[in-house]
């Protein structure tokens, strides 16, 4: 059984989609106008809300 | 002292420093931690439970009478509750409470649906315990990772769907526009797991304890290491890369090293992690085409798999000096360390010609553990020990027990896969060796006398690491002392202002 050569047309043109889908991630992620969304959710997870009397709660002596 | 809140870009506000008093004033909302408590709980019994059957079929190895003759204690019954008990009791169990526990938190919104997030609860813990209690008499599927029968099945679908369900509703109720990318990851864990679930478990059933696969021969083969290829993706690594995502910048007190890295290896991962399946079937009648498409997507799977470790261990720049004092945040950098190296063993593997000599030895055995033990339970830990002191309302009973705990697992672990990697080869080099005639060189009982001492090695192992698991149960179960006599009150949720155009639009306080 030999695959049919449009088979191989269709893989060429999902691998270049995938490549340009994620090439397109990188440049997104990159522009200038997300810098500081990003850099605050960089931080969320040390805004957790505790208790007042949370300082001794990080495990530390 | 005033909380400040400021304005981001696109609309997120976040609160910098909320006091009680600012946040009490804004609101009476309150976190739900009765439901991420209980699967705390469950996650500690369950985590000594499939140990301890891990460390007692382990011994049957090295001593095999202690199978005293009887079907259900034999090695081959007890081995799928093991593993069982550890990836989806132990592992789902601290995955969902987790995932509860951030998702509340990351949108600063209480969990939706709290009547169906006590039922995910008891339906999981229903389904472990059907599980368990079936498949050592021979109820079971026969497929690995998928043993429990088709009745246990569709309990799993129906809960599983339901804790899409909690979760998604609860993002869709969150506070902050954009969606952190633990969640992301959690997302993508418990989508991805549903649907794997569900085709790998297509079977006709005959009786209340007996069904057939509907596929069958290769293509059976293929679907079911889609799907254990798969687990180990979306379960074994996205679910646990959530954790990881928020629980070490928390525990780092740093930020995340960096975000935007964070979200394309999160694009990386589960669009690549699909294809590599088939890597588990190498040299096997499956069609060679397929064979090289696993192990070339192996390949390429490093480097999202690399990406989310440096991320997670560049977090800890600046403030490496925690590992000193803080036992959690130990846990983790190993945690990460031994995924970095976990998953660079995997690719390896991968490769046809490395697999022809690791593969049905022990090698696999070692791969598996230093993913489990090393990555999996030791991100788990550390992010349970982070988040127990938060969720139970006081500080760890001792400080000295998660140190205790730190060793033991540490030890338990470097010998654990040290003796499987050296059994692992040994078998390897002795199955293929041949004389000049060609006839082989060892029979099999040689490279098994060969590697019996290991065996005892990683006896030892097993039984340092369930022994850690214990000084974890007791240690949360005093520190859990305050929470079982409710002397403990509901952490408020902090309700940043609405800013205009907030999507979604801002819940009432009270709601």
């Amino acid at each position: 059984m030999t695959l049919d050569p449009l088979w191989g047309q269709l893989i060429g043109v999902v691998t270049l989609l995938s490549m340009l889908a994620f090439i397109g991630i990188w440049i997104w992620l990159w522009l200038p106008q997300h810098k500081r969304k990003f850099d605050r959710l960089s931080r969320l997870p040390m805004q957790e809300t505790t208790r007042p009397d949370d300082e001794h709660e990080d495990n530390d002596r | 002292m005033a909380t400040t809140t400021e304005t981001l870009n696109g609309g997120i506000r976040l609160a910098a420093s909320p006091s009680r008093q600012a946040v009490l004033a804004a609101t009476d909302e309150t976190y739900n931690d009765h439901v991420v408590r209980l699967f705390l709980l469950a996650a500690a019994v369950w985590g000594v439970v499939g140990m301890a059957i891990g460390v007692y079929v382990a011994a049957q190895l090295a001593w095999p009478a202690l199978n005293f003759d009887i079907s259900w204690l034999t090695f081959s019954r007890l081995r799928p509750n093991h593993t069982f008990g550890v990836i989806f009791a132990f592992g789902g169990s601290a995955l969902i409470g987790t995932c509860y526990y951030v998702v509340q938190r990351s949108g600063h919104t209480r969990l939706a649906l709290p009547r169906l997030a006590n039922f995910t609860f008891w339906g999981w813990q229903l389904a472990c315990v059907l599980a368990m209690a079936t498949m050592p008499f021979g109820i079971t599927q026969s497929k690995e990772y998928a043993e429990p029968e088709w009745f246990i099945d569709i309990l799993i679908a129906v809960v599983w769907v339901s804790i899409g369900v909690v979760f998604f509703s609860t993002l869709a109720r969150r506070r902050i526009q954009h969606i952190y990318v633990a969640n992301w990851y959690y997302g993508a864990f418990i989508i991805a797991v549903g649907l794997l679930h569900i085709v790998n478990n297509l079977a006709l059933p005959v009786s209340l304890t007996k069904s057939y696969p509907i596929y069958s021969g290769a293509v059976d083969a293929m679907v079911q290491w889609w799907y254990g290829h798969n687990a180990v993706a979306f379960f074994l690594t996205a679910g646990f890369l959530g954790m990881m995502y928020y629980f070490v910048p928390r525990q780092a007190k740093q930020p995340l090293w960096s975000y935007r890295f964070s979200i394309v290896n999160f694009w990386a991962l589960i669009s690549v992690y699909m294809w590599a399946g088939s890597h588990h079937l190498l040299y096997t009648a499956l069609p060679d085409w397929v064979q090289s498409v696993g192990m070339a997507f192996s390949l390429v799977l490093l480097m999202p798999s690399w990406g989310s470790a440096a991320n997670g261990l560049l977090t800890f720049n600046g403030s490496w000096h925690r590992l000193r004092t803080d036992p959690a945040a130990k846990f983790m950098v190993i945690a990460l360390v031994f995924y970095a190296a976990s998953t660079f063993e995997g690719s390896m593997m991968a490769i046809k010609s490395v697999n022809a000599l690791s593969h049905y030895t022990d090698w696999t055995v070692a791969h598996v553990h230093s993913g489990s033990i090393g990555w999996v339970a030791m991100i788990t830990i550390g992010s349970l020990y982070a988040m127990a002191p938060r969720a139970l309302g006081r500080p760890m009973h001792s400080h000295k027990g998660m140190e205790l705990h730190f060793w033991m697992h540490t030890a338990g672990l470097l010998l654990y896969i040290i003796s499987m990697w050296i059994a692992g080869v040994t078998e390897g080099l002795m199955w293929r060796a041949t004389n000049p005639d060609g006839s082989l060189t060892y029979a099999f009982i040689d490279s098994l006398i060969a590697i019996k001492p290991l065996y005892f090695f990683r006896f030892l192992g097993g039984l340092l690491v369930v022994a850690g698991m214990g000084v974890m149960a007791w240690n949360l179960w005093h520190t859990a002392s305050d929470a079982r006599k409710h002397l403990i009150s509901p952490i408020p949720v902090p309700i940043p202002e609405p800013t205009t155009h907030q999507v979604p639009a801002p819940l009432p306080a009270s709601a």
